[in-house]
């Protein structure tokens, strides 16, 4: 079990963040992503949200990864690197595999020396062989998903932000990442997960947000929380189909 | 918009910095290997449009004299270098959306990326050129204002691609304006006519143009041997440099809204 430490590494608070869903300025059409919601995250813990699709969860982990800012209540990240686990971040389809490592990597704040250290064990993981050398334009979805994948994987921010797939690619290649990644999320690597799958997150997580409607409802011990989840979700049978179509999104 | 209490990397400089200069050598690399011509394509360019312009001004029209293929050069140069740098930059923001909102990135990235592309291609245009312009005319001591003019222009160039860059996802229709306003901008810029050619009165207001004026420079020191108008130079690198300020200070404070634009 996590040991509680007096200072979390995030601290979010009261925080909204309101979309425009008309382009227009002059006669918006505001809709409320998230209303209020409160979190705090400890270095080492897995921290799992749960709640339905389109309550807003991963416009949380933008906020979490510093990409977007909320509208209201504040987010305090007391010096630690973020990074969602991007699939394909930056690539360039002209480029060859290597490249691609190398450009992702950067972006995610590493140095040259750094990727150049880690690139054998990307390139390993991966399964690419001698596609590496070869430009992206020729690679098929999965084995760019697989290529993404394995940058991700070894760069490692303080805190890692996932966005419901553990896995990506092939059946096998999925197997194999999802494997490796609840490996790291079960060590000492800080994570948020995001699902809204509540098998994942109590295999996963040692504890769990629950987001309902923008709203934070439960933080706390991961079974209460997800008990607490279900039990809502079964008592609403028809808040399962009030999805909303999804914020234009990745 | 509410306080966000993020503290900043403090290398986020040179995260940016080292990002934008692989993702360049990337983008040149990958652009000369999709092509059969690679290279040969950013110096065939200007020589056809020099090639243009010389049979209808030179040729058809008779207006060219002696010296015009040197003339041309130098104004065709400088434009396309403009005109290119811009083009590309408009949207660099606005088609990175999938990236913003993926990870976090200093917007100025996208637009300097473009410029250095730009810079890139055109120092390359330039060897090749330059050395032409040297086999043509007599050197001379003027012609080490060249660096000045051209750094003025690369200033002026940075801060209209920032802007625009910055602009164009909030308003995207400005994406189509841009390059029929490229294209007139073209026209007034004297890219293939002498100043002589416009009446006296005007040419005060056709200076107003930057592109106009500095060609006009660039033709002073480096064919008629004389010295650069500093003034003028002086007071494009101060607009550009408050023009610059603005676009940085645009993507600085919507930092964070860039990657929430729909697309």
């Amino acid at each position: 079990m996590r040991l509680k430490q007096d200072n979390p590494l995030i601290r979010v608070r009261d925080v909204s963040v309101i979309y425009n869903r008309r382009r227009s300025v002059f006669n918006p059409d505001p809709f409320e992503a998230l209303k209020k919601v409160n979190l705090d995250l400890y270095a080492g813990e897995s921290l799992g949200v749960i709640g339905r699709n389109g309550v807003g969860k991963t416009t949380l982990l933008r906020v979490l990864a510093n990409i977007i800012s909320p509208d209201k209540g504040f987010v305090q990240n007391f010096g630690a690197t973020t990074a969602m686990l991007s699939l394909q971040v930056g690539f360039n389809p002209h480029a060859t595999g290597r490249t691609n490592i190398l450009l992702s990597a950067l972006l995610l704040g590493y140095a040259r020396k750094e990727v150049a250290e880690r690139m054998d064990e990307i390139v390993a993981f991966s399964e690419l062989g001698e596609f590496i050398d070869q430009p992206l334009a020729g690679y098929s979805i999965g084995m760019r998903a697989r290529l993404g994948f394995s940058v991700c994987y070894f760069m490692n921010p303080d805190i890692l932000l996932i966005d419901e797939a553990l896995g990506v690619g092939d059946l096998e290649f999925r197997q194999k990442s999802t494997k490796a990644m609840q490996e790291k999320i079960k060590s000492d690597q800080t994570v948020v997960l995001v699902s809204h799958n509540a098998q994942t997150i109590r295999q996963l997580c040692n504890r769990a947000v629950w987001i309902e409607n923008g709203v934070s409802r439960l933080e706390g011990d991961v079974d209460r929380v997800v008990d607490a989840y279900e039990a809502f979700v079964k008592s609403n049978p028809r808040a399962r189909s009030q999805v909303r179509p999804r914020q234009a999104s990745s | 918009m509410g306080e966000s209490g993020f503290s900043k990397r403090p290398d986020q400089l040179v995260i940016s910095a080292r990002y934008i200069w692989h993702r360049v050598m990337t983008e040149l690399s990958s652009e000369a290997k999709r092509l059969y011509l690679s290279y040969f394509w950013w110096i065939l360019e200007p020589c056809l449009m020099i090639g243009v312009f010389y049979i209808i001004f030179g040729m058809v029209f008779e207006r060219g004299g002696e010296g015009f293929v040197s003339f041309l050069i130098l104004g065709v140069t400088a434009w396309l270098w403009f005109a290119h740098t811009v083009a590309k930059s408009t949207l660099s923001i606005r088609s990175q959306q999938g990236l913003m909102r993926q990870v976090h990135v200093a917007k100025y990235v996208f637009p300097f990326s473009a410029v250095l592309f730009g810079l890139f291609k055109h120092f390359f245009v330039l060897i090749v050129l330059i050395s032409l312009l040297v086999y043509l005319n007599e050197p001379s001591i003027t012609w080490f204002f060249y660096i000045l003019i051209f750094l003025v222009q690369l200033l002026f160039i940075t801060a209209v691609s920032t802007v625009i860059a910055a602009v164009v996802p909030f308003v995207p229709d400005l994406s189509k304006i841009v390059p029929p306003m490229l294209q007139m901008t073209m026209f007034l810029s004297g890219v293939f006519y002498p100043q002589s050619m416009i009446p006296a009165q005007y040419v005060p207001h056709f200076r107003y143009n930057p592109m106009a004026g500095l060609i006009m420079e660039y033709r002073k020191v480096m064919l008629e041997y004389q010295l650069p108008d500093f003034v003028y130079l002086g007071k494009v690198a101060l607009y550009s440099g408050i023009l610059l300020a603005f676009g940085l200070w645009v993507l600085n404070r919507f930092n964070h809204v860039y990657p929430r634009l729909a697309d």
